[in-house]
């Protein structure tokens, strides 16, 4: 059986990336889950120290490790990436790709422990350093609104967990428990290698099966199942007080369009219209033409067939740019957009994704994300599709398109 | 056209280099298979540079703070319509800054390169400057200006360096004030961008899968359509800045949930460029990893203390006429940070940095510039800011090989001296010390 190493063999970076993917189901444990990349990456059975582990790295002519947690579909994703020097740029006779392969077994499943438990002050130190990660993001009042606006339209959805888990569940997390769930989470789970650079294939593929071997048990199977058809009856409102300068307004619309769909080509086309560009009609009409706000943008939640309108604005200004954003779905749907219009968005989605082959650790993220979707098109291929996508096609997509829910955060003690 | 070529096979580059009449240095570093190219387009002109005499003037002149970004930003109105249009139209991606020592443009594309180098070089060239569209400028940056002073990271670096320094320039914020924005006329804008935005004063850098050639003539030919003063020698007038620091510690209060702090060290061996400079500059590098790097036995202890966070680092920043060291982050305590800080430093000033940890250093930083060449961005952002310094930029890897511990040893004594030392901290509204 092939295991889902995925190999990028190219000259033309310095470097090798290698990244590991495990994809772990967020609805149960979704704060230890979150958690195990931190702890994994402060020591193994043989460097049992950051310290020791990290200067291990710096000698392999400095290895850089990270590791990451996102969310994609129900699942979170947790990211182990080790990027090293390629051989020619290497003193002659040394090589990296063995060691560095060796190390992220042991990181992944070889792990610093004490008997059957995490050292209790890695635990804690790192369950602090995920509590600074959610409290920046509740601090940061865009990121904050956006998880907010999802967190509310998939209220009783896996989908509406916030991806680095949950700042109540710390307290009750310890060394013992992680290490029980660590055991029945690593290996158990989907996982993907995705590697890029100056590498041979058949050389990966062995070192891959030797390290890492165990981790890929499980079946391969897709990951990122189309979105349901949810029809939405009403729409939701929530406005939240907090004490802050700037409103974020945030507008979830579902589409029902997901990455497996027929029309998944003319519904990027029609985010590209609608805002996921400067010169989109959300940025043209909200921030250049009326000034209501220095961004406003759409944002895809690509496996789930939504996305959201989102801008920062003045507390007063919550009718008129609502009423705004609103008139832009309504002319998309109308086919209020014009031959200009699709080609800058053609031309800027063709920089976008033409430009992911020169930067490693993008191009494997969309191919990672792209394969478990059930698309497997290089972005060559995507670029072609997109500019064949007719007016016809968004106008179709356009309407499909409903509002489902509106985010609103405001000011303290503030009439809207 | 030829010009020179220079190769550095230990990293397998090539950097194609030319001068163009009336003066321009161009650099092409081509990047065999890469889709996108990254061009900038850069003058030696920035937010330090208020008082100088301009070619064939006599007298220095002095003119209002925050110029160079004005400048920045008036020189994408362009008489009909805007440059970041144009450059949308042909799908690419257009951006600037501005720095203490220089302004750049620049553009990545993935399509019609050279029809973008076009518009990149034309809209630099030129300047159009109205009344009206100056103060519609003036408000935007009025904004920016403002949206700075509520972000923490940047109080923190401003109050440590208006600490740091006496009276250099590189003590004021780079887009200036509202006050000094407000005193920028037309006529300013144009005085000052006659004086700096010549050819001579430039540079043009690319970094893709482009023919250095092709590059070449395609510029040198829309230079030659275009007319250009004199140009000559720019005197730029620095104040001088004494040995000493302004003051060792600053405090300031913002909304936000934890502590930050940056101790700064000021540099007092200036006026260096070139390779002079690189070495220094790779000595520093070496040492801030030996020293706090994530290798570095202290890291550890900060890190278990909760002292510091994932977001700690350090850096060295050195130009010809200003350098020093700044290091801190997010932390609990900033006075314990600093102290301990301070206590390693002494230490490690009387032991020397050991060979192992000059080693892991070494070896981390070579790992970091090779990644860094990777990106077409980030090479043609580096040629551009090395070039305003006389550096050859691939010349780092044969310098940090032949770097030798004893370097290292030698700038920790001169540059971590704590008596040219400063600590700037940001509290949440409500602590203090």
């Amino acid at each position: 059986m092939t295991m889902p190493v995925f190999v990028f063999p190219t000259p033309r970076f310095k470097t090798v990336l290698v990244k590991l993917f495990l994809h772990v189901p967020i609805e149960h444990k979704p704060t230890e889950n979150a958690l195990l990349p931190y702890v994994l990456r402060r020591g193994t059975a043989t460097y049992p120290t950051t310290l020791a582990l990290t200067r291990r790295l710096y000698e392999l002519y400095g290895a850089e490790l990270q590791t990451a947690v996102r969310k994609i579909g129900d699942y979170q994703t947790l990211e182990f990436a080790l990027e090293f020097p390629a051989d020619p740029y290497l003193p002659k006779g040394h090589s990296v790709i063995h060691d560095a392969f060796q190390i992220l077994g042991e990181i992944l499943m070889k792990p610093r422990l004490e008997g059957e438990s995490f050292p209790a002050d890695t635990v804690s130190q790192e369950k602090e350093t995920l509590r600074k990660e959610i409290e920046g993001v509740i601090n940061d009042k865009i990121k904050y609104s956006l998880e907010r606006c999802v967190a509310e339209m998939f209220k009783d959805e896996p989908f509406g967990i916030f991806p680095l888990g949950r700042l109540a569940d710390l307290p009750y997390i310890n060394g013992r428990g992680l290490c029980e769930h660590y055991r029945r989470t690593v290996g158990r789970h989907q996982a993907d290698l995705y590697v890029i650079g100056h590498v041979r294939e058949e050389e990966v593929q062995e070192l891959a099966r030797e390290h890492l071997g165990p981790l890929f048990a499980e079946p391969w199977k897709p990951l990122f199942i189309a979105p349901s058809a949810k029809s939405t009856q009403q729409v939701s409102e929530v406005v939240e007080h907090q004490d802050v300068n700037q409103g974020k307004l945030v507008m979830g619309y579902r589409s029902g369009i997901g990455y497996g769909d027929e029309e998944y080509f003319a519904y990027l086309m029609y985010l590209g219209l609608l805002g996921a560009f400067p010169h989109s009609k959300l940025f043209a009409n909200v921030r250049e033409k009326e000034n209501l706000a220095y961004f406003a943008y759409t944002r895809p939640l690509r496996t789930k067939g939504v996305f959201l309108a989102y801008a920062g604005i003045d507390f007063a200004k919550y009718e008129k740019t609502r009423c705004l954003i609103e008139q832009q779905v309504a002319d998309m749907a109308e086919g209020k957009f014009g031959e200009e219009l699709m080609d800058l968005t053609r031309k800027a989605y063709a920089n976008e994704l033409l430009s992911l082959a020169d930067h490693p650790a993008r191009y494997l993220n969309s191919r990672m994300e792209g394969a478990r979707a059930g698309r497997r098109e290089e972005p060559a291929e995507i670029v072609e599709k997109l500019n064949n996508v007719t007016r016809e096609q968004i106008i179709e997509v356009a309407k499909r398109v409903h509002l489902d829910t509106v985010y609103f955060l405001t000011g303290k003690e503030v009439r809207r | 056209m030829t010009g020179k070529v220079l190769q550095y096979p230990e990293i397998g580059e090539i950097l194609h280099t030319a001068v163009l009449p009336p003066g321009l240095p161009v650099l092409v570093n081509r990047k065999p298979g890469y889709r996108e190219t990254h061009a900038v387009f850069g003058v030696k002109y920035g937010s330090i540079d208020s008082t100088f005499i301009p070619p064939g003037g006599k007298e220095p002149i002095t003119v209002p703070d925050g110029i160079a970004h004005f400048l920045e930003h008036q020189l994408f109105e362009e008489e009909r319509g805007n440059a970041f249009e144009r450059f949308a139209k042909l799908g690419a991606n257009s951006n600037a800054f501005t720095s203490f020592v220089s302004t750049n443009y620049l553009f990545t594309a993935t399509d019609h390169f050279f029809d973008n180098l076009s518009i990149l070089v034309d809209f630099v060239l030129t300047p159009y400057f109205t009344e009206k569209n100056v103060a519609e400028e003036r408000g935007i940056i009025e904004q920016e200006i403002r949206m700075y002073e509520d972000s923490p990271e940047w109080r923190v670096y401003f109050n440590l360096l208006a600490s740091l320094y006496v009276r250099n320039p590189v003590r004021l914020d780079i887009a200036g004030t509202v006050e000094s924005i407000a005193r920028i006329t037309p006529k300013l804008l144009y005085d000052c961008y006659h004086a700096f935005y010549h050819p001579a004063n430039m540079v043009l850098t690319v970094a893709g899968d482009v023919d250095p050639e092709r590059v070449f003539e395609h510029v040198a030919e829309q230079l030659a359509q275009k007319k250009f003063n004199p140009g000559g020698k720019i005197e730029r007038v620095y104040p001088e800045e004494p040995e000493n620091i302004n003051r060792p510690y600053i405090e300031d209060h913002l909304t936000i949930s934890r502590p930050i702090t940056l101790l700064g060290f000021k540099d007092r061996k200036v006026g260096l460029t070139g390779e002079e400079l690189l070495r220094r500059e790779l000595a520093v590098e070496v040492l801030l990893e030996a020293l706090v790097g994530k290798s570095s036995a202290l890291y550890e202890e900060l890190y278990a203390e909760n002292l510091i966070g994932d977001d700690f680092s350090a850096q060295y920043d050195g130009e010809e006429s200003f350098a020093h060291v700044l290091l801190g982050g997010e932390t609990t305590d900033p006075h314990r940070l600093a102290e301990r800080l301070r206590q390693e430093i002494d230490k490690v000033r009387r032991t020397g940095v050991g060979q192992e940890q000059f080693e892991w250093a070494r070896r981390k930083l070579f790992g970091d510039l090779l990644h860094q060449l990777n990106s077409p961005e980030r090479v043609g952002n580096l040629l551009a800011h090395d070039h305003y310094r006389g550096v050859d930029s691939f010349a780092r890897f044969a310098l940090l090989r032949e770097l030798l511990p004893s370097a290292v040893d030698e700038v920790l004594h001169e540059v971590l001296n704590p008596e040219f030392s400063s600590v700037s901290v940001i509290y949440p509204k409500g602590e203090g010390a």
